[in-house]
């Protein structure tokens, strides 16, 4: 176990390097953010500053160099648009972020499960239909398009929810939430839903193909002929066998959420950090796509962390690594 | 007795009730550019700026015609080339009780000028600023490097912080304990990314605030913002986007205003390379000689286009054809420089004299996350070549990010850009767009396409040195001139800036595209 987990964390170190040359390279082949941002009242001696200032008129590998020796002592380094430090612009919006990706994740399950258990245990029926058709809607319609009719509807026609924001928060542990207040509650209903339904089509989908393909096996044959309740055979045989692909989809989508979810943000103007990456690819504001990146990488290895372990929960057969 | 009593007793309340809405509205407005850092001297970017100019002043306010007013300077004077005297205003308070002086302006000149972490440096604007001197809490003497006639547009722009926050860093301005300023509200609190909210300074030196709260939300998505002041969740939105207008202004409940403003889309044109890397004869291939250094050409190119044609259809009338850089009012402008009107006759004349009787081939650039519906301008344009005998070879957007690095390293033969210039005059405009390049005294720092003209250059350095203003107006208008009757670059349309807001507020609106507190007002109207 404890070699697993050191080989898992000897691979994202890799990945973070690999992933820093790959940004240090992109970033020097578009250009500098001096020349993006810098006022065009500017003559040629305060751009020349401006670029020396940050370093752009270094060779690249020495740039590179800088940027790791910097790291290694913990400081990625400044923003250039927010003029902070980079970590923590990013942790500063990440609550925000986190809270909506985690009520899309709740919603998925909530929602997606019990529809897909409903929709493989009586296919034929018309509710099932209807569902399966729905979801349909749920994975191919644009979530920018689903996002701003949602607005419209709720928003602007009923007045019923609050289109924009965040609401009133609470502070908790030195972090501002906001799901625990009614305010907050109703300036995250709209957004977690439009983020959460690809989510629910993707968990709706899944749960009925493995619904189907598990009722017809040997062992709930042999449960129905032991005289199990069909409630004990749905929920405890059935759904521990189905729920292997589901966690994996569900953690790499949970991942997916809080590492893009700019459309939903944009839309709602919901103050996360999935548009902090797009607009700092526009400026070229390195140090924020540096530490972005390497955040998302750290993230998508804890969930497949996590969901590896999930797996030997799930089924006793599997085992994290061969033992000879 | 007693219906009559009720009746009184009711009519009162409802005074009251008016009385207090009339004195202490509440306002929310949703703002397109979010507020990236707190600290006014950061970077000149308007996501450095926002709130900045409610709750700090400057030492001048801009008036509508771009022409600077008394802010907290009073009066300005050029004792001798390179000294300015200012008098600042007396008895102004900042927020925290302390007076302002002229120590609070000496710093926050010194203080904006050094930031060389920042990739649009405030240092611009005090670039010329040599020493500032007290001479007294309401005297100060600015002397500059170099004769600049242009220094209050210039440290005009600088946001006065008190003394005392002279070594501030940017992170004690984000918390917040630094945003001490003289301005109409005080800063309350920030939420990155989502709202900065302030409450009114009842005394500030212009008058008491109409807003007794307000709070700026931060809404980059055009739709977003829109749906949320038909939602009635914001009172006032900047930004409109030009495919709403129409429907918001058929709205009952909201109103729009609309002002063409001063940002200019034009065509910069590659006037350096013999062998322009984009230009091609009919057939494809490069060619030897630039057909765009003739300005037989350029003025050909012009008149091909239907500015009128471009603002109708494709902006649906959000913006105004343009013939020159300047805008009415601003220093610079020239009344003979009208649009070049639509002319195919004379434009092929023009290029038959000039010896592309069949034209030539050439690929149009522009950015694709700039201005709305710009491609689409670029595209229209290309059409208007192709009437005109020019084969358009191809018309290529790229992200911002890519395309102002190439433009500036000269990588393109014609491409569509846009500025905005909301000073009092065109000097500084004219000395780094169009005079001939030059590193060692800083002229032609953006003069991307290398226009070179030694009579017009010789006009803006006199500009650039004189201090009256009607004669160095009169030196920037025979420069416009010049410059423009050599198609230096195609001007082509100024875009409008709109605004919206709903019944019961209104907003002043400006063509330096300022989107502030000060300009929204309460209207009692219903």
């Amino acid at each position: 176990m404890a070699t697993w987990l050191l080989r898992r964390l000897f691979q994202a170190v890799l990945v973070i390097l690999a992933m820093t040359v790959l940004v240090f390279i992109g970033v020097n082949v578009i250009g500098n953010p001096v020349d993006i941002m810098i006022s065009p009242d500017a003559t040629q001696e305060m751009r020349q500053r401006a670029i020396e200032a940050l370093g752009f008129d270094q060779p690249l590998w020495r740039q590179y160099l800088t940027f790791l020796g910097n790291a290694l002592t913990g400081d990625i380094g400044n923003s250039y648009v927010f003029n902070q430090p980079a970590l923590d612009v990013i942790l500063q919006r990440l609550p925000a972020t986190l809270e909506l990706a985690l009520s899309a994740l709740l919603l998925s399950v909530v929602i997606g499960l019990p529809l897909g258990l409903l929709a493989g245990l009586h296919p034929d029926h018309p509710a099932s239909r209807t569902i399966m058709a729905g979801s349909i809607f749920g994975f191919s319609l644009p979530s920018f398009w689903v996002g701003l009719m949602l607005i419209m509807t709720f928003s602007v026609y009923l007045g019923w929810l609050p289109s924009i924001g965040r609401g009133q928060t609470v502070s908790v542990l030195g972090v501002e939430w906001s799901f625990l207040t009614l305010d907050g509650l109703k300036h995250l209903a709209l957004p977690a839903l439009n983020l959460a339904l690809y989510q629910i089509s993707m968990v709706l989908r899944l749960t009925r193909a493995g619904v189907r393909e598990t009722l017809h096996q040997d062992f709930i044959k042999f449960a129905h002929a032991k005289g199990l309740r069909p409630r004990r055979i749905i929920f405890v045989h059935v759904l521990k066998n189905i729920l292997i692909p589901i966690v994996t989809v569900v953690g790499l989508g949970f991942g997916h959420t809080v590492a893009f979810s700019v459309v939903t943000e944009t839309v709602f103007a919901w103050p996360g950090m999935g548009k902090l990456i797009i607009d700092a690819i526009n400026v070229l504001d390195r140090p924020i796509i540096v530490a972005y990146l390497m955040m998302i990488v750290v993230l998508f290895v804890v969930i497949n962390l996590l969901v590896d372990l999930a797996y030997t929960l799930l089924d006793p057969r599997i085992r994290l690594e061969t033992q000879e | 007795m007693r219906p009559i009593l009720g009746r009184i007793a009711a009519a009162l309340l409802l005074c009251g009730a008016a009385c207090s809405t009339a004195m202490a509205t509440d306002l929310v407005m949703g703002r397109s550019t979010p507020q990236s850092v707190l600290d006014p001297h950061y970077t000149v970017q308007p996501t450095g700026v926002a709130i900045a100019p409610d709750v700090f002043d400057r030492l001048v306010r801009f008036g509508f015609d771009l022409q600077l007013e008394p802010g907290l300077a009073l009066s300005w004077e050029p004792i001798d080339d390179l000294t300015w005297e200012l008098k600042l205003r007396p008895d102004v308070v900042f927020h925290d009780g302390s007076s302002f002086d002229a120590e609070d302006v000496a710093a926050s000149i010194r203080r904006a000028g050094s930031m060389p972490e920042s990739p649009s440096p405030m240092s611009v604007n005090v670039g010329a600023v040599a020493d500032v001197e007290v001479v007294d809490p309401l005297t100060v003497r600015v002397r500059t490097t170099v004769p600049t006639p242009l220094l209050m547009d210039q440290i005009g722009q600088v946001f006065i912080i008190p003394s005392e926050f002279a070594d501030a860093t940017t992170a004690d301005f984000n918390s917040g304990q630094a945003m001490i300023g003289t301005g109409p509200y005080k800063f309350v609190s920030w939420v990155p990314n989502e709202q900065v909210k302030v409450t009114a300074n009842p005394d500030w030196w212009g008058g008491e605030p109409e807003f007794e709260n307000a709070t700026m939300q931060f809404i980059t998505e055009p739709s977003s913002r829109v749906a949320a002041l038909l939602s009635g969740q914001v009172d006032v939105i900047d930004a409109v986007p030009p495919a709403d207008v129409p429907t918001l202004e058929a709205n009952p409940n909201i109103d729009v205003f609309s002002i063409p403003s001063v940002r200019l889309l034009y065509l910069h044109l590659d006037l350096k390379n013999d062998n322009s890397p984009f230009v091609t004869d009919k057939d494809g291939r490069p060619m030897a000689v630039n057909p765009l250094k003739d300005a037989r050409v350029r003025k050909a190119l012009s008149l091909l286009i239907d500015r009128q044609a471009i603002t109708d259809r494709i902006l649906g009338g959000g913006a105004a054809p343009a013939g020159q850089v300047a805008v009415a009012g601003q220093g610079g402008y020239s009344e003979s420089l009208t649009p070049d009107p639509l002319d195919p006759e004379q434009a092929k004349a023009l290029l038959t004299e000039a010896g592309y009787p069949d034209g030539f081939g050439l690929t149009l650039h522009c950015a694709v996350d700039r201005d709305v519906n710009s491609p689409q301008a670029l595209q229209a344009v290309a059409q208007m070549f192709a009437r005109g005998g020019i084969k358009v070879n191809a018309v290529d957007c790229q992200p911002y990010s890519v395309y102002s690095s190439a433009a500036t390293e000269g990588k393109y033969s014609a491409f569509l850009w846009g500025r905005n210039d909301s000073v009092s005059d065109i000097t500084l405009n004219l000395r780094n767009g169009y005079m001939t390049y030059d590193q060692e005294n800083g002229f032609g720092s953006f003069n991307r396409g290398r226009y070179s003209n030694p009579a017009f250059d010789e006009l803006v350095k006199q500009a650039l040195q004189e201090f009256d203003r009607d004669t160095r107006y009169d030196l920037l208008r025979q420069a416009s001139e010049v410059m423009l009757n050599d198609t230096a670059v195609i001007p082509v349309y100024f875009l409008n800036a709109s605004w919206a807001t709903r019944k019961g507020f209104s907003y002043d609106a400006n063509m330096a595209v300022n989107t502030g507190l000060q300009y929204v007002h309460a209207t009692t109207a219903q």
